[in-house]
């Protein structure tokens, strides 16, 4: 190489030109589908409308892509963090040209990217302020370098910088058009660029000066909280006592590694968001049933991505083989799979405690309870003016959302501890796209094509036909599958966790029967979610099929012999 | 392959085809202009038809329509512009919903005679029809019926400006003053069991109620309910052979409150209607 910027220049390709072939080809793709798509297809609004959509999507897919490849930054093990990379600085080259590089590379790719799909694919669409857009999303980029080098030594609160950041950007993009109702000259476009690009060059230098400081040494060692964390467990009293089996020992070590964080997780939340935010909204009675439907949801939310991490054979390391400190002990695989999924019954215990130990607080002291009224008054009366099915339904309902948390806690045990990261990461993916992509497309479908809203329209039960079906032959599937899966399995063990399974299986089923209340679930749904009227009778089956679906079986079965060849090798 | 696990896999995966096998089979029907959506059940004479409040779909009398389905043929529907049936013509009053009905129920080949049964708004709906079609009815079961006089007297008690909505011709809770009116013009047939099941409860407010809640159901028991017993009253005696029941187990949601009762009284005057059809039918020649 001539010269260390072509060098560098170099490197950042090197590093990313798969990530870079991927935005090119998703630029061609939606380039080639945009000129196939027959003109017939723009000429109507909704067809606009749908097109706009998906050319959105790509171009956001792909734009992230851009922040992504110039992510610039690597794990500095000396510090801790994930910052602006340390070995670059022993090249010879100025601190500004190692900052400037990569800012002037970002910006330049982000504005040929936007430029590329703004020229290949919205040239049809009279695109609103584009030149505004390409000056926000440039400076973003310099903002998100900044800030990645910046805090490196605060993960978390750089995460959230950088959303509330972005969250501002979207704010920004909106203000030259109140320029139009103000006769204030400060939200015209050419003053926001103007001062947008004096508080990019602010950034740039706030990032020149704190990587020189890391050059030279400086910077935040460790992370504060992290120490104080650690000063507090050092405080607390340690266990003296020694283990009354391997079994024992293993099983406090996976609760410390791995089945206290979603407890942790859930308590910080309850404290730190869902308490004020319940005070602050004391007063409605609709935020009620919003923060106790999120309050309800959140442990089974957490647990998707903090099950992820548990079915890992250790929580906290990249590597998905076994640690040879784990793989040594005296204890069976099959034990071991075991005991995961008992820290994960603890694990779940523990969150959900937390979260019954919210509601016992907030709703007798300081919810407005009126609309939660409203629909215990639809079941007092569908129970005979009884109040104990509600009882029963709370508790249930809890039961069955323990449950669910649960599952996601070790229905990936066998992808987790079978070592294969290709596995791993093509369940990550589609644990997160596939629901995500669902999600979307059926909400694109719904909004916005006629056609599919008028066939749900003309009768929904058509639709919960299909969702029958679908969810009849998952139960077929699974209880073949794990009929398979369990037969090297002890059957003392296999009856142990049949018996689990039916008493979960059992509690569910009856949740959803009460639920359903003879009918009146139905209208319930008509009346709060604004539903269309569904056959009750196949509302009612499908519950069950759904409950029959809940507690995993077939997967548990497989873990113990995908964990072997993980230990075995 | 685990044995006690396949059973149990042979077990379920039957249960999960029933399960997805199992479900009610609705029916489009032209009622003259509108395609009403109708549920269809059991068999006998007299049909049993059941007629919803403001807005209710068919599914609002599903802890019914099977019960009684089980002794009579039983009929409930989306009226026009209601759950899953297309709009109807405007305005939407009991003369439209009445001829609608009839002509659904012919071209269903439900023949007459028929039991209607009304909740709410539903009520003035079958007297209109039965002031229409008197030939056709066989009896009539009012749940907690929408009475015209209490709408009156409520109005008088708690004046609103009138300009404070503008008039919907598409909407049935807008046309019932004319559904009202036209109701008041239909007479009764004679000698068709009428019951009028008034709603008086519950007796006892549940505990979970907010204060706000409580003081609302507190003043209409106090008020409202005497009111409406008392108008029900008045409109049941001056039907000949008219029964009135009242309970104080359910408020205004009877058919979901206490069905059982409903049932009852269906059962009843579909007894009823038997013993009189057979009154009057010709007496077999002798041989």
């Amino acid at each position: 190489m001539r010269s260390p910027v072509t060098a560098l220049s170099w490197e950042i390709w090197q590093r990313n030109r798969k990530a870079v072939w991927l935005i090119i080809e998703i630029l061609l793709f939606g380039w080639l589908f945009n000129l196939v798509l027959p003109e017939s297809f723009r000429a109507t609004a909704a067809g606009r409308e749908r097109l706009l959509v998906v050319n959105g999507l790509l171009t956001g897919g792909s734009l992230l892509l851009v922040f992504g490849v110039f992510n610039y930054t690597e794990f500095n093990p000396q510090k801790e963090w994930t910052g602006f990379p340390y070995r670059l600085f022993a090249l010879p080259v100025a601190t500004w040209l190692l900052v400037a590089l990569p800012v002037s590379l970002g910006v330049a790719a982000v504005e040929l990217a936007y430029l590329a799909w703004v020229k290949l694919v919205f040239a049809h669409d009279n695109l609103a302020r584009p030149g505004w857009i390409a000056v926000l999303i440039g400076a973003y980029m310099v903002f998100y370098q900044t800030i990645l080098w910046t805090l490196a030594g605060f993960q978390t609160l750089r995460v959230i910088v950088l959303g509330l950041l972005g969250t501002s950007f979207v704010g920004v993009a909106f203000l030259p058009l109140f320029a139009e109702y103000t006769s204030s000259p400060w939200l015209s476009e050419s003053v926001l660029s103007m001062l947008l690009a004096g508080l990019t060059l602010i950034a740039f230098l706030a990032a020149w000066i704190s990587v020189g400081r890391q050059r030279c040494g400086g910077g935040r060692r460790r992370n504060r909280f992290k120490a104080l964390i650690e000063r507090i467990a050092d405080a607390l009293p340690r266990r003296k006592k020694g283990f009354r089996s391997p079994a024992a020992a293993q099983f406090w070590f996976e609760w410390r590694r791995s089945g206290l964080l979603l407890p942790l997780c859930i308590g910080a939340l309850l404290v730190v968001v869902i308490g004020p935010l319940s005070w602050h909204m004391r007063d409605d009675p609709a935020g009620t049933l919003w923060i106790l439907g999120w309050v309800l949801a959140m442990p089974v939310i957490l647990a998707a991505p903090v099950g992820k991490g548990f079915s890992k054979p250790d929580f906290w390391s990249r590597d998905l083989s076994l640690p040879a400190f784990v793989a040594i002990r005296p204890l069976a695989t099959g034990e071991m799979v075991a005991i995961k999924m008992k820290v994960a019954a603890l694990s779940t215990a523990a969150s959900w405690l937390l979260v019954l130990a919210l509601l016992a607080v907030w709703l007798p002291l300081w919810a407005n309870l009126n609309a939660l009224s409203m629909i215990r008054i639809g079941f007092w009366m569908a129970y005979g003016h009884s109040v104990y099915p509600q009882y029963a339904i709370a508790a249930l309902f809890i039961i069955a959302g323990a449950f669910l948390t649960w599952k996601f806690l070790v229905g990936g045990l066998w992808i987790g501890l079978s070592g294969n990261r290709k596995l791993f990461i093509a369940s990550a993916v589609a644990y997160c796209f596939v629901p995500l992509l669902g999600l979307i497309g059926l909400t694109i479908l719904l909004n916005h094509d006629e056609a599919v809203r008028g066939w749900v329209r003309e009768d929904p039960n058509r639709l919960l036909a299909y969702f029958e079906w679908l969810a009849a032959f998952a139960v077929i599937a699974k209880f073949w599958m794990a009929a398979r899966s369990w037969r090297h399995i002890a059957a003392q063990r296999v009856r142990k966790y049949l018996l689990v399974w039916l008493g979960g299986t059992l509690c569910l089923m009856t949740l959803a029967i009460l639920l359903w209340a003879d009918g009146l679930l139905d209208l319930l749904l008509m009346a709060v979610l604004d539903f269309l009227p569904l056959d009750p009778y196949r509302l009612r089956n499908l519950l069950i099929l759904v409950a029959l679906l809940v507690i995993p079986f077939a997967r548990p079965g497989l873990a113990p012999a995908f964990f072997a060849k993980n230990r075995h090798g | 392959m685990n044995r006690l696990l396949t059973a149990l896999a042979t077990v379920l995966s039957g249960v999960a085809i029933f399960l997805a096998t199992r479900g009610q089979t609705f029916s489009r029907v032209d009622a003259g202009g509108p395609t009403l959506r109708i549920l269809m059940a059991g068999r006998g004479n007299p049909t049993v038809v059941f007629e919803g409040g403001s807005g209710s779909p068919l599914e609002a009398w599903v802890r019914i329509q099977p019960a009684v389905s089980k002794f009579a043929r039983t009929i409930s529907y989306d009226r026009a512009g209601n759950g899953l049936s297309k709009k109807g013509p405007a305005p939407r009053d009991g003369r439209h919903v009445a001829t609608e009905l009839h002509t659904a129920l012919h071209n269903a080949h439900a023949s007459p005679p028929y039991v209607l049964v009304g909740h709410s708004l539903g009520g003035p709906y079958i007297r209109v029809f039965a002031g229409m079609f008197p030939d056709e009815v066989a009896g009539i079961v009012l749940v907690d019926p929408t009475q015209e006089e209490l709408i009156a007297w409520a109005k008088a008690r708690d004046p609103k400006p009138s300009d404070e909505q503008k008039f919907r011709p598409y909407d049935e809770v807008d046309c019932a003053p004319a559904t009202f009116a036209q109701a008041r013009k239909n007479p009764i047939p004679a000698n068709v069991p009428v019951v009028l099941i008034s709603g008086m409860g519950p007796r006892v407010i549940p505990g979970f109620l907010t204060k706000e809640l409580r003081e609302e159901v507190e003043k209409d028991q106090k008020i409202f309910y005497p009111a409406k017993l008392k108008f029900h009253k008045e409109w049941v005696e001056k039907i000949d052979g008219g029964q009135l029941i009242i309970t104080k187990n359910s408020g205004h949601g009877i058919p979901f409150e206490e069905p059982e009762l409903v049932i009852k009284t269906i059962r009843d005057v579909v007894v009823r209607a038997r013993l009189s059809r057979l009154k009057s039918a010709p007496a077999p020649k002798a041989f």
